[in-house]
């Protein structure tokens, strides 16, 4: 096995080479950040590298694997952070000028947890500026590892990035409207967005309270289940198997659907159906007021956040961001209200549709990666967010897993959907989809070379 | 609902009210996309929702039925 051949492992296979004394986590940790350093110029995907942290941790690891202390599956694996996650004595920017000198004092209870599960920082990650739908130009884009001409989608591009070009085993992201599950979509590789709240969001920095979730990102489903379970300190395992798994497909088509992902789409749903699923069309009622909804909960809520710099310090935002920070200020607070009520019966529209299927199953996102991010209040990106959204306003598990390649080999994510609290079988079904297309899981070359 | 009627000087007149001073420039840029939002808003309001909770978890109620 090739340096670069580990970086692309399993977490599975690096805790058993681990525990087999073939390779220590530090060397591991090195491996991981000499990558970094190799890449990271072209990726963009890293806003600060932890070095002496991550090999600190990588020691201790190293040190208690070797005593018989063994802290579970993410003992001495390098993973990385979405930079608005607090950290210790380690800057957190959100990718802003507003806080590109922050430090804070304290960690996130996310990332006591994940330490004291023996997980290494290695850095934290690249993001759109405070999570909110455009590049802040201080920090700029972070590139896409299929195509460093495209972005790798936001908001958490950087962990999606990092885990597809093998810059650690898996990272934390946070998903508002997608930004877990955009990103990984773009980066081929798998992302949650659990149930709401599932993990804490202390010491995340908000971007709207009601919709945010933190999930985990990773090269694979079972890989994305170990971090959640880390992060979340309860056990995910469930079995799933496709025979007789009743899918229905929601938001297939649409006017800014992209051809080659339908294609790819179509191409999974006949693999399913070929391992025994059964795959019906369900039509979930109101579906399309969901663009406007997440909008008008979001909005609002993000303006709150920021009263005091938009005030204060407006020409230190990206033009867009201020844009719409402005644009959550005029909107009718009964408009939020009704949004709020709205999401209620949209749950019920998703809950009273998963009494008749096991999971809903649709495209990840309509498009490929594109050049740049679109705004997020705008035409392009509500189209981007389409999908994803909807599981944002209900609350609902939503995974993102590579179903396959697109016509200029860019990944195409397929999304599944589970009822509240059936993350376990939401990766599950996605484990048993990535092993039936097996094609869709390679590596973005610049992982390997 | 009656007809939106959104001017530059109402909606910075509207996020003054919310705490923020806009210049007309800036507010007028806001009327295109803050149009929309209430267009969609008043399909939302023709649900009827009644009194369906703003607030809680958004599967409660319906596990509950």
């Amino acid at each position: 096995m090739s340096d670069l051949g580990l970086l692309t492992r399993s977490i599975a296979e690096i805790g058993r080479l681990f525990r087999s004394g073939q390779l220590s986590p530090v060397e591991l940790t090195a491996l991981t950040l000499r990558r970094i350093e190799t890449l990271n110029p072209v990726l963009n995907a890293f806003i600060t590298v932890t070095q002496d942290k991550a090999l600190e941790a990588a020691r201790r690891a190293e040190a208690e694997l070797r005593s018989g202390k063994d802290r579970g599956p993410l003992h001495g694996i390098p993973i990385a952070l979405k930079d608005l996650i607090d950290t210790a004595g380690v800057r957190t920017t959100c990718a802003s000028r507003i806080l590109k000198d922050h430090v804070p004092q304290r960690d996130a209870p996310m990332v006591r947890i994940l330490e004291a599960a023996g997980a290494v920082v290695v850095g934290k990650t690249n993001l759109l500026e405070f999570a909110y739908g455009i590049v802040h130009p201080d920090y700029g884009q972070t590139n896409n590892p299929w195509d460093t001409g495209r972005t790798s989608g936001g908001s958490s591009g950087g962990s999606a990035a990092a885990v597809g070009a093998g810059l650690c085993f898996a990272a934390v992201g946070t998903d508002t409207g997608g930004s877990i599950r955009i990103p990984a979509s773009y980066c081929g590789v798998a992302g949650l967005k659990p149930t709401y709240g599932t993990v804490s969001l202390e010491g995340v920095f908000p971007l709207s309270w009601s919709l945010d979730h933190a999930g985990p990102i990773a090269r694979t489903s079972e890989d994305a289940r170990l971090l959640l379970e880390a992060m979340t300190g309860k056990s995910l395992a469930s079995s799933a198997s496709l025979q007789g798994l009743r899918l229905g497909v929601i938001q297939r088509g649409g006017s800014e659907v992209q051809a080659e992902v339908t294609q790819v789409f179509d191409a999974a749903c006949h693999a399913l159906e070929g391992a025994g699923a059964e795959i019906q069309e369900v039509k979930i009622p109101d579906l399309a007021l969901a663009d406007t909804a997440l909008l008008n909960v979001l909005l609002p809520e993000a303006s709150a956040v920021h009263q005091g710099w938009i005030s204060r310090r407006p020409e230190d935002y990206a033009p867009f961001t201020r844009f719409q920070i402005e644009l959550g200020f005029a909107l009718p607070a009964v408009a939020h209200v009704r949004a709020q009520q709205f999401r209620r019966h949209l749950t019920r529209q998703f809950l009273k549709v998963l009494e008749t299927v096991d999971l809903l199953i649709s495209p990840s996102v309509a498009w490929v990666a594109p050049p740049e991010d679109p705004v997020v209040a705008g035409d392009e990106g509500s189209a981007e967010g389409r999908r994803s959204a909807p599981h944002n306003l209900t609350g609902l598990p939503a995974l993102s897993i590579n179903a396959g390649f697109g016509a200029l080999g860019l990944p195409v994510g397929l999304q599944i959907v589970g009822k509240p609290h059936q993350d376990g079988f939401v990766l599950a079904v996605g484990g048993a989809l990535e092993a039936l297309l097996p094609a869709a899981q390679k590596l973005a070359p610049i992982a390997l070379t | 609902m009656p007809e939106m009627r959104l001017t530059p000087k109402l909606i910075a007149e509207s996020a003054r009210l919310a705490g923020l001073n806009l210049s007309l420039e800036r507010a007028a840029e806001l009327l295109p996309v803050l149009e929309d939002l209430l267009a969609g808003d008043a399909k939302i309001a023709g649900l009827g929702l009644g009194n369906l909770p703003a607030v809680g978890p958004t599967w409660a109620e319906a596990e509950g039925e």
